[in-house]
């Protein structure tokens, strides 16, 4: 398992230099995506996650761009504890686990000069496949549904090989919001993702 | 400072390789882990009334007297009806001879080795318990109780579907009226289920601390 997904991320590193023989004004970026539950999701899951990935293309125009983002945040939770329900008390070992999936369109600004680092500011917006699981004794309880969202995100860019035009290591903090589904409340999680950006 | 291109995207590359396999999620690594305790009581059951129980001497595997396949082993019966005996009287309650005295309620204890069996409320247990002698005391008759079973006021909440090992642990007070003709209605039960790995030692150490974790859990059991 682990070999196929060092494989894929071996494979994905390849596609900017593709992207890049493509055209002008696009911008390819990979990231790790780390994810911090808030409100519901917190209380589900409630440690600090170092799983994920983020995977996006924008088209540049001026000082704007569009795109689409594609992302994934693995949160999980190990506890022992004892759940309580009307007459019935049930102790043991809990794994829970989130794994959040996004299709996302997007919206950025950029401030500062061409060269240098730039902040910018954005939204994205689409749907979030949430799948949420607790592994308790031999037992699993699970869900998943769709979810419409939205994700306002503040970031910087910095050049890495001196020039802003090709190679650029950039971060992002989002807040992930999406909407209740069926049975399944509101999730929400605040990710910072951390990687780079090839554009041309 | 500057980094080539290639140089950047290597390291990069590593570093996501690297966090991706290091943060692989928690599982179960371990049979213990494995341990779940549920306990159930009945909603406005007085457990203060009950203060004498009488205890049958053997654990019933439910899987062979149902004519299918298991494994229970028998070999530390004593061991866990004493330790079953010896939580019940740290709540307060006294056992007693049914030979001699009538008890107030009954605990019975069960058990099954195998996979995939639908157990607890949906099966017919009265006949189980027909070798007891002592149902005298309640007006039952063990030889006529096809297919009666235990009332259980929680059901249908009970999750019916077990694997590998579980040990059911129910306090019958047949003084209650049931729904209906035959049945006998349990106040309180326990299910202790897990994988049956490791020693027989280590097994028989789990369920011990499952059996006083069902009664941690249920304070309202105590006579006090």
């Amino acid at each position: 398992m682990r070999i196929r997904i060092s494989i894929a991320a071996l494979a994905l590193l390849l596609l900017p230099g593709v992207v890049v023989a493509q055209g002008r004004s696009k911008w390819f970026g990979l990231t790790w995506s780390m994810a911090s539950p808030t409100q519901n999701s917190k209380d589900f899951v409630s440690d600090y996650s170092f799983r994920g990935l983020g995977l996006e293309w924008r088209q540049l125009r001026g000082t704007t761009s569009f795109g689409l983002a594609l992302g994934w945040n693995a949160m999980n939770e190990e506890s022992f504890r004892t759940s309580s329900a009307d007459q019935a008390d049930l102790t043991g070992f809990q794994f829970r686990y989130i794994n959040a999936y996004s299709i996302l369109l997007s919206g950025h600004k950029y401030l500062g000069a061409a060269g240098g680092p730039r902040p910018f500011i954005g939204v994205k917006t689409g749907t979030y496949y949430i799948d949420r699981r607790t592994d308790v004794g031999l037992w699993r309880i699970s869900d998943n549904s769709w979810h419409f969202g939205v994700a306002p995100e503040l970031g910087f860019t910095v050049p890495m090989a001196g020039n802003l035009e090709y190679e650029s290591f950039y971060t992002t903090v989002r807040y992930n919001y999406a909407l209740a589904a069926g049975d399944v409340p509101y999730q929400s999680w605040l990710s910072v993702d951390i990687g780079f950006a090839v554009r041309k | 400072m500057r980094m080539k291109s290639g140089g950047l995207r290597f390291c990069v590359g590593a570093l996501f390789v690297a966090l991706w396999a290091g943060c692989y999620p928690g599982e179960i690594d371990s049979a213990s882990q494995t341990d779940v305790v549920l306990t159930f009581h009945k909603k406005d059951a007085d457990f203060k009334v009950n203060n004498t129980l009488s205890l049958p001497d053997s654990i019933v595997d439910i899987g062979v007297a149902a004519g299918g396949s298991s494994s229970f082993d028998h070999q530390y019966d004593a061991q866990i009806l004493a330790k079953v005996q010896q939580e019940f009287q740290a709540m307060g309650y006294t056992f007693v001879n049914p030979a001699t005295t009538k008890p107030d309620a009954v605990v019975m204890v069960a058990g099954i080795t195998v996979d995939n069996y639908q157990a607890w409320t949906g099966y017919p247990w009265w006949g189980y318990w027909g070798w007891w002698g002592y149902w005298g005391y309640w007006g039952y008759n063990s030889s006529n109780t096809v297919g009666s079973q235990w009332y259980y006021p929680w059901s249908p909440v009970v999750v019916t579907s077990y694997k590998s090992g579980t040990l059911f642990i129910n306090l019958v007070d047949p003084d209650l009226t049931p729904p209906q003709a035959g049945q006998a209605v349990s106040i309180w039960g326990a299910a202790l289920n897990g994988m049956l790995e490791g020693t027989n030692t280590e097994i028989l150490q789990r369920i011990n601390n499952n059996i006083t974790q069902a009664f941690t859990q249920s304070p309202y059991l105590s006579t006090q």
